[in-house]
């Protein structure tokens, strides 16, 4: 009772107080340690809960097994594999890390271990110590069913957490793709709950939050920008990616720091076995990845990287086009991603990871003109990236408690150029004049957190642990050059945004336990603070879940959760641009924070299909947005572009999967409602958000013809985003100086996001062609994007067209509203290999 | 053949199309719009109504509406709309002003203002060349001095003038906020730079404003024109003049306009206006 020890220490002594859930004021670093302790008071108060039960049970002796649980074939940690005892049906489920923990009283056990597309495991023993199994599962191929849910063994009716869903990369790999490039960010949009921000983007909007209020983790480092090509693509490679994780709702305490979603994403550990690896050849891009031991069952890595290369295929016909006007050029766009990892495996005890991201999106723009007494050279560009890395440590201490220790490094960074250099000869003398821009902005990352899973008895799982991050936000700087050496002007300076620097800190704890057979409880505290400058804010969020099982088995769920988040993203809420700007809380711009409260029902039928009704409301405080006229072009002080204001969301997810069989997939429906209030927006009435969203409805199945052939389809239906125009135009006088007036022509509408376009649908279909190889495996991939050539809205704008009139003199305007649609139907093939 | 075929799918994967959408606008019923900004010596309204956004017309003027003006609930003048006549009597500080618009295809719109009183400046300096912009121009800087009362929302407008020709003053033009973007914003066109309180209430302040050294002499006199205005001037002016920018520019947030009727557009927005010589 380790922990417990540690908690009562630190509480002794210490009385409670009333503690105050959630805090904007200033504190004093004494009052931040009260609050410490105090949440450290309250986790004693947990562990009594644990302490109680085996003290009752002491008469009878009780041993843990523990251990880890992976693929026979890959050496592959196994995520959420179900290890129980057959007999008391008692059991658990293995981290993020592949360990379990079991503790049972001294008695014979029929130990099992089941997960899908695995045979199952099972060993009989008589349990009299403290035992070890490191379990590996041997692959089932004659189980081929695809699974989207938290657990692939545990029921839905069975797991206490509701909003939460898991989507296997395989299954990503399976569905249609746009361009050929499957998509993680895509998929998670065909679920309930979860929507697209417009056409081919990849941004989340979850249960109507911004997509700044997702924390995306890879490997469980931030990534603050996870889109190419402004947001067509996201940045995450399937060919190297483990698991993806959704949780929308119903948080366990060990999460935090944004409001409304978290997204983890975990890469492949490597091969501890042999060598293997996977690639494809699409429309756009290409992509490998190799992993392989070592040293094998003790050391392996991974390297993955794709690159696009319309860039390369499109640059004779650039290079042809500046030629033709007699100038030597080039311009081009292209977009790679690069991840590698490293694991290596000290002992049964001590595991070691290393992984890291990098990706860079690049347009470029160069022209030389050249004439005997003049030369003049134009050079753009844009330019952002990521880079993240991760440095993990997992230890055991004992049988019963598994720790991991994690630093991090994520790096966000955005760049644009642009500059203009002309040489004038004349008499021999030369003279320069040069004209240049340079802008860049973005977020560095350094943290450290170390976080503790704790299994004491069956009944109960704990999680425990702590962190800080370091943060530095870059908001936006210009440089500019000027120089004119006819006239002597030298000019170089520098404005903008200067440097932020915040600490961002996070402490929590939770239980998952069960009172009785039905009842199934996870209640946990997550406390965060951060400080700038020399403010300091913090917050106390708890959270609760509870499970309990009706009749017929039909799961009744509940949550609460309390979120914070202390750092903003200023954004245009359109397309994903990489202007897009990471910015801190400080002293005038306040941390957002959200409660939501959730309930539903969940039930498998027929070991089939599964069925969950989940309803929701969530309040959030503080949302960020620009003010009224506030641009991305306008590069002013961003604290005075901004307003904070209020968000309120609630609505309806149902969702049907069938999860066995040829023939898999799901229906996806969600009725929400999603407003904004802001006083100095709208005039301070509430108003619907860009994305309130009344119907989103995916249908998603894949259908395995034979062997060889698989089909697979999407088809999604929306409501129009809201959008904001003027039903009418009146002349706006002004005055000027002297008593007379002016008048400009203006549009009026009643209300922000008055107007709703056309209603969002569209059919993606997709057949794959599979053959077994002597190397491997192939496969040809086709597919449509769009397959009805929906014509669907980006936006819409006024056209005024200007035609003469009859007779010659003047002319008419004819104003038209237009739709500017993005893509018809896309085909789209690719070549995929595995070997 | 192949790589034409790949490049060509490359291509159609591009493309973008645009489609015309003939498409129901939100329901919309024309509505009257009224702009009044009496002077001291001239009273003059200008009533017009609203179009459709695709109607291929202009906004029109309404020539037959009926405008009063009340003072303290007393009609003091009467007259159509889109007239101006001279003032038989000053408005008054701190008294209560009521315009009612009324026509008969419309609903009677009104508004009420109270004559705001004059903040006097203690000094106004004109400081040539006084450092250089972001972009490394040269700029001047015009210093205002006043004792803010406390307690009350207080607006302000002001322009600087070179008075070459006593009757052809030469306005200053894009006066913009020295030091702090909140104090204020430069009205769209009109060489006037509004101004609130909200950073200096109650306190003897100094608000500088900056413009491009290109207007700077050294020869000529410099007067400053100074208003307090209402707080619905303000809204007004600063609506406007973000709401022109941002129909410019696609990455801008949406403007809305602001109007103190309540039934209809425009606006009613009283001023009280002095000039000062402005030390250099």
């Amino acid at each position: 009772m380790l922990i417990s020890f540690i908690f009562f220490t630190f509480s002794l002594g210490v009385p409670f107080q009333n503690v105050v859930l959630s805090s904007e004021r200033k504190i004093d670093q004494p009052k931040l340690f009260t609050m410490y302790r105090n949440i450290l008071a309250l986790l004693l108060l947990l562990n009594l809960g644990i302490l109680l039960p085996a003290a009752n049970g002491q008469e009878q002796k009780k041993f843990s097994i523990s251990g880890y649980v992976q693929d026979a074939q890959t050496g592959e940690k196994l995520i959420g594999v179900h290890v129980y005892d057959l007999k008391s049906m008692k059991g658990s489920s293995t981290n993020t890390y592949g360990f379990f923990s079991l503790t049972l009283p001294m008695d014979s056990v029929q130990l099992s271990a089941s997960y899908v597309g695995f045979q199952t495991w099972e060993h009989a023993l008589y349990l009299n110590k403290d035992m070890e199994f490191n379990i590996e599962l041997a692959s089932d191929v004659t189980l081929e069913a695809v699974e989207v849910t938290a657990d692939a063994v545990e029921q839905v009716e069975e797991q206490v957490q509701m909003s939460r869903i898991s989507v296997p990369v395989d299954q990503i790999k399976k569905l249609p793709a746009f361009l050929g490039e499957n998509d993680v960010l895509k998929t998670l949009q065909l679920l309930p709950g979860v929507q697209s921000g417009g056409e081919g983007q990849s941004g989340l909007y979850v249960r109507g939050g911004s997509p700044d209020q997702n924390l995306i983790l890879l490997d469980g480092v931030p990534v603050y920008n996870a889109s190419h090509l402004f947001g067509f693509f996201s940045v995450f490679n399937s060919d190297a990616l483990k698991d993806v994780n959704l949780v929308k709702g119903g948080f366990p305490a060990r999460y935090g720091g944004r409001l409304s979603s978290v997204l983890e994403i975990n890469m492949k550990e490597g091969n501890m076995k042999e060598w293997h690896g996977a690639g494809s050849i699409s429309t756009v891009a290409s992509r490998l990845t190799v992993e392989g031991p070592l040293i094998k069952d003790k050391a392996s890595i991974l390297l993955s990287g794709r690159r696009t290369y319309i860039d390369v295929l499109a640059k004779p016909f650039i290079k042809g086009s500046f030629n033709a006007n007699g100038t030597k050029g080039d311009a081009g766009y292209y977009f790679h991603d690069f991840n590698a990892k490293v694991n290596y495996k000290f002992s049964n005890k001590d595991r070691l990871y290393l992984s890291a991201y990098t990706g860079k999106d690049k347009f470029y723009f160069r022209e030389k003109d050249k004439d005997f007494d003049y030369n003049n050279t134009i050079k753009a560009g844009l330019g952002w990236g990521n880079l993240t890395t991760a440095l993990r440590w997992n230890h055991l201490f004992g049988k019963k408690m598994f720790s991991n220790t994690t630093i991090t490094y994520s790096r966000y960074k955005f760049n644009t150029q642009a500059e203009d250099e002309s040489t004038y000869t004349e008499n021999g003398q030369s003279e320069k004049e040069v004209f240049g821009v340079n802008y860049f902005a973005g977020i560095n990352d350094l943290g450290a957190k170390i976080d503790f899973d704790y299994v004491p008895t069956p009944n109960h799982f704990i999680r425990f642990g702590l962190g800080g991050t370091y943060h530095t936000f870059n908001p936006g700087k210009f440089d500019n050059k000027n120089i004119i050496e006819s006239e002597n002007i030298h000019i170089d300076t520098t404005f903008g945004n200067p440097k932020v620097f915040g600490w961002e800190f996070a402490a929590y704890a939770e239980d998952e336990f069960s009172l009785g057979d039905r009842l199934k409880v996870n209640a946990g505290l997550h406390l965060s603070a951060f400080n700038v400058k020399d403010s300091w804010y913090t917050s106390l969020q708890p959270r609760f879940s509870a499970r309990y099982l009706l009749p017929n088995n039909i799961a009744l769920k509940a949550s609460y959760a309390q979120m914070r988040q202390y750092i903003h993203l200023l954004s245009n809420e359109g397309i994903g641009l990489p202007t897009d700007l990471w910015v801190p809380t400080t002293n005038n711009v306040k941390p957002q924070d959200s409660w939501q409260v959730a309930a539903g029902l969940a039930k498998t039928f027929g070991g089939k299909y599964e069925v969950s009704l989940e309803g929701y409301y969530k309040q959030m405080k503080r949302v960020v947005s620009y003010k009224e006229g506030s641009s991305l072009l306008t590069f002013s002080d961003w604290e005075n572009d901004i307003t904070q204001g209020n968000g309120e969301s609630y609505g309806m997810e149902f969702f049907v999967q069938k999860k066995k069989g040829r023939l898999t997939g799901w229906i996806g429906y969600t009725l929400s409602w999603t407003w904004r209030q802001f006083d100095e927006v709208n005039f301070g009435k509430k108003f619907p958000y860009k994305y309130d969203r009344r119907h989103d409805l995916s249908v998603v199945a894949t259908y395995e013809l034979s062997d060889r052939v698989q089909l697979s389809g999407t088809w999604v239906y929306g409501t129009g985003n809201a959008f904001t125009l003027g039903h009418s135009r009146f002349d706006a006088q002004l005055p000027s100086p002297f008593g007379n007036t002016q008048n400009y022509q203006v549009q009026h509408y009643e209300n922000r996001n008055n107007y709703r376009m056309r209603a969002y649908h569209r059919l993606d279909v997709n057949i794959d062609f599979i053959k077994e190889k002597r190397w491997g495996t192939r496969t040809w991939s086709f597919g449509l994007y769009n397959a009805y050539s929906r014509q669907n809205p980006f936006f819409l704008y006024v056209d005024n067209e200007y035609a003469p009139n009859p007779d010659g003199v003047g002319s008419t305007i004819d104003r038209k509203l237009k739709q500017v649609s993005l893509f018809p139907v896309i085909p789209a093939i690719a070549y995929k290999f595995e070997f | 053949m192949k790589n034409i075929l790949f490049l060509s799918l490359v291509a159609v994967s591009f493309s973008a199309c645009e489609l015309t959408v003939e498409t129901d606008l939100p329901d919309y019923e024309k509505q009257m719009v009224v702009h009044c900004y009496p002077s001291q010596e001239t009273f003059s309204t200008t009533v017009s109504t609203t179009v459709g956004l695709l109607e291929n017309k202009n906004p029109e003027l309404l020539e037959d509406a009926n405008v009063e003006l009340y003072e303290n609930d007393q009609l003091i003048l009467s007259l159509s709309g889109n007239t101006a006549m001279p003032m038989d009597q000053a408005l008054t500080n701190g008294q209560k002003y009521t315009l009612k618009v009324t026509h008969p295809d419309f609903e009677a719109m009104e508004a009420t203002q109270v004559m705001p009183n004059q903040v006097p400046v203690k000094k106004a300096v004109y400081k040539m060349n006084s450092g250089v912009d972001d972009f490394g121009d040269q700029v001047d800087v015009l210093q205002i001095s006043i004792d803010d009362p406390a307690g009350e929302e207080n607006y302000y407008e002001f322009g600087l003038f070179i008075q070459q020709d006593p009757n052809f003053p030469d306005a200053i033009n894009y006066l913009y906020p020295a030091e702090n973007n909140s104090l204020g914003v430069s009205v769209i066109y009109s060489d006037l730079l509004i101004a609130n309180d909200q950073l200096f209430d109650g306190q003897s302040y100094t608000i500088s404003a900056k413009f491009n050294s290109y207007y700077h002499n050294d020869t000529e006199k410099y007067i400053l024109m100074w208003r307090n205005i209402t707080k619905e001037r303000y809204l007004y002016l600063k609506s406007v003049t973000a709401h022109v920018y941002a129909s410019d520019d696609p990455f801008a947030e949406p403007v809305g306009l602001f109007s103190n009727f309540d039934q209809g557009l425009g606006v009613f927005a009283l001023y009280n206006e002095a000039t000062y010589d402005v030390e250099k």
